[in-house]
């Protein structure tokens, strides 16, 4: 499975979110299943190679010493010390998504017509600034930018709030 | 000292991968393509259907899905990605000829600048920690990842070209056409790098070889250049791969919005014409130019640093 995973890796996340919208009909659910098929994979990749330093820590051989069950040292050791990394991670992955949808309707492919996204609003508005109407472009760039900084701002802070190493 | 054999079997082994990951990639664009409903010449509107019928057999659309998977597939192996659906007189090849070039000046140029200017701010950054010289790298490196290129491509073509005249736009003629595109393109691959470089050198300046070479009275010209810089720079080649995955699909967008010739153009357009041998044969080589890349940054990572094992049977190199 991994080894399947480590082949869909390798081909770039966009180009399989754009194929998967030319075969689909556009729309907010197509673009999310598009999305999910491919964006699954780094999460996989990460939480098994925490997983597998997990496993090779003295404390893990200490529990299963002990004479603790797979279960147990599942939900009281490996699900509590990847919950970090999965969050930080998750921070992350928004704003991809949002960049993501942002391309996609800025190629034609995100939501339809009746529907407006801030990617629809900021290429309909490139047209404009030949006119000179920049600001049309201005205020749906300015809504994504920030959103994706915030959401960076927030990962980077979890990653050095859950990870006590980096904690000084 | 890594042996001659075990290298070379590591290397067969990681080709033998690279092989796999670029047919399952044909394969699977193959079988996303197809499973569209209706027809790719449902744009032109109604025909007779002789004429229908005569275009299905030319285009070999009327065989079986898996004889057509098995010509495409030796098709591709001689390098020939077959007629494009839209133009009769060019094929497939000639747009990718036509586009791989412009393509590769644009997205070369745009890495360059990433790499070098992502370095300098972030060694820069991690040397002057918590001064102003670190704050600042890290403002481009957030606004870097934060602004998405097509913003970015269109702020600087609405100041250096449309108000203040600067840079020329929307073709691809001299070098200064080059200029913005460049830019935009390389601003996320730049701000990942440094602040990479800031972490890593951080973490490689507290190690204990860099007390040694302080002690021992080295310059810290030569500490930082020799040690530091030398050791901070592997994870940097790690991510190599997906910083030009980046440029790659942010290449799409960047060439449209510019009006630069190039297969990020060629693609753009055969999408919206749903012209599929052009949409196959761009992601295939777009595919295997970074199967590729990764090949060998794979290679190569495991040459410089002398720390990782390799074991070419066990892990199969990952």
């Amino acid at each position: 499975m991994m080894r399947f995973a480590e082949v869909i890796y390798a081909i770039p996340y966009l180009l399989m979110v754009i194929l998967m919208m030319v075969v689909l009909k556009p729309g907010i659910l197509p673009i999310i299943i598009a999305m999910s098929i491919t964006g699954w994979i780094p999460m996989a990749r990460l939480v098994r190679g925490q997983v597998l330093q997990l496993k090779e820590n003295e404390y893990i051989h200490a529990a299963t010493i002990s004479g603790a069950n797979t279960s147990w040292t599942l939900r009281k050791h490996m699900i509590p010390n990847t919950m970090g990394p999965i969050l930080v991670n998750l921070t992350l992955t928004v704003p991809t998504a949002i960049f993501a949808e942002a391309t996609l309707s800025f190629l034609g492919l995100g939501v339809p017509a009746p529907q407006a996204s801030w990617g629809t609003l900021t290429s309909d508005a490139l047209g404009s600034i030949l006119v000179g109407n920049f600001y049309q472009l201005l205020i749906p760039a300015i809504l994504i930018s920030l959103t994706m900084f915030a959401f960076n701002v927030a990962g980077d802070g979890l990653q050095d709030a859950l990870d006590p190493k980096l904690r000084k | 000292m890594i042996g001659v054999i075990t290298m070379l079997r590591y290397t067969l082994n990681r080709f033998k991968w690279a092989i796999i990951t670029l047919w399952a990639v044909i394969t699977l664009t193959f079988i996303i393509m197809h499973t569209i409903p209706g027809n790719p010449f449902a744009k032109e509107g109604a025909m007779p259907p002789a004429v229908y019928e005569n275009l299905q057999v030319h285009y070999g659309l009327d065989k079986p899905l898996l004889t057509q998977y098995g010509n495409y597939l030796l098709e591709v192996v001689q390098f020939d990605f077959g007629p494009s659906l839209k133009s009769s007189s060019i094929s497939v090849n000639d747009y990718i000829l036509k586009g791989f070039p412009v393509s590769l000046h644009l997205g070369a140029q745009a890495l360059v600048i990433a790499i070098f200017f992502g370095l300098i701010l972030g060694v820069v950054a991690s040397l002057k920690r918590n001064k102003w010289p670190d704050y600042l790298s890290m403002v481009i490196a957030i606004v870097g990842i934060s602004v998405p290129n097509f913003i970015l491509a269109t702020i600087l073509i609405n100041y250096f070209a449309i108000q203040w005249n600067i840079f020329p736009v929307a073709t691809w003629a001299t070098w200064q056409h080059t200029i913005l595109p460049s830019i935009a393109l390389s601003m996320m691959p730049l701000a990942f790098i440094a602040r990479l470089m800031r972490t890593s050198m951080l973490e490689v300046m507290g190690q204990d070889y860099i007390l040694t070479a302080k002690a021992k009275g080295l310059k810290r010209s030569g500490v930082i250049i020799k040690h530091a810089i030398r050791n901070a720079l592997l994870p940097i080649i790690t991510i190599l791969g997906i910083l030009t995955a980046n440029i790659v699909t942010g290449s799409f967008i960047i060439e449209r919005i510019f009006g630069i010739p190039g297969m990020g153009d060629m693609f753009v357009k055969g999408i919206s014409n749903r012209d599929y041998p052009v949409i196959l044969g761009s992601t295939i080589v777009y595919s295997a130019v970074l199967i590729l890349l990764i090949f060998i940054v794979d290679i190569a990572y495991t040459l410089i640093d002398p720390r990782i094992k390799v074991t070419g049977r066990r892990n199969n190199g990952r």
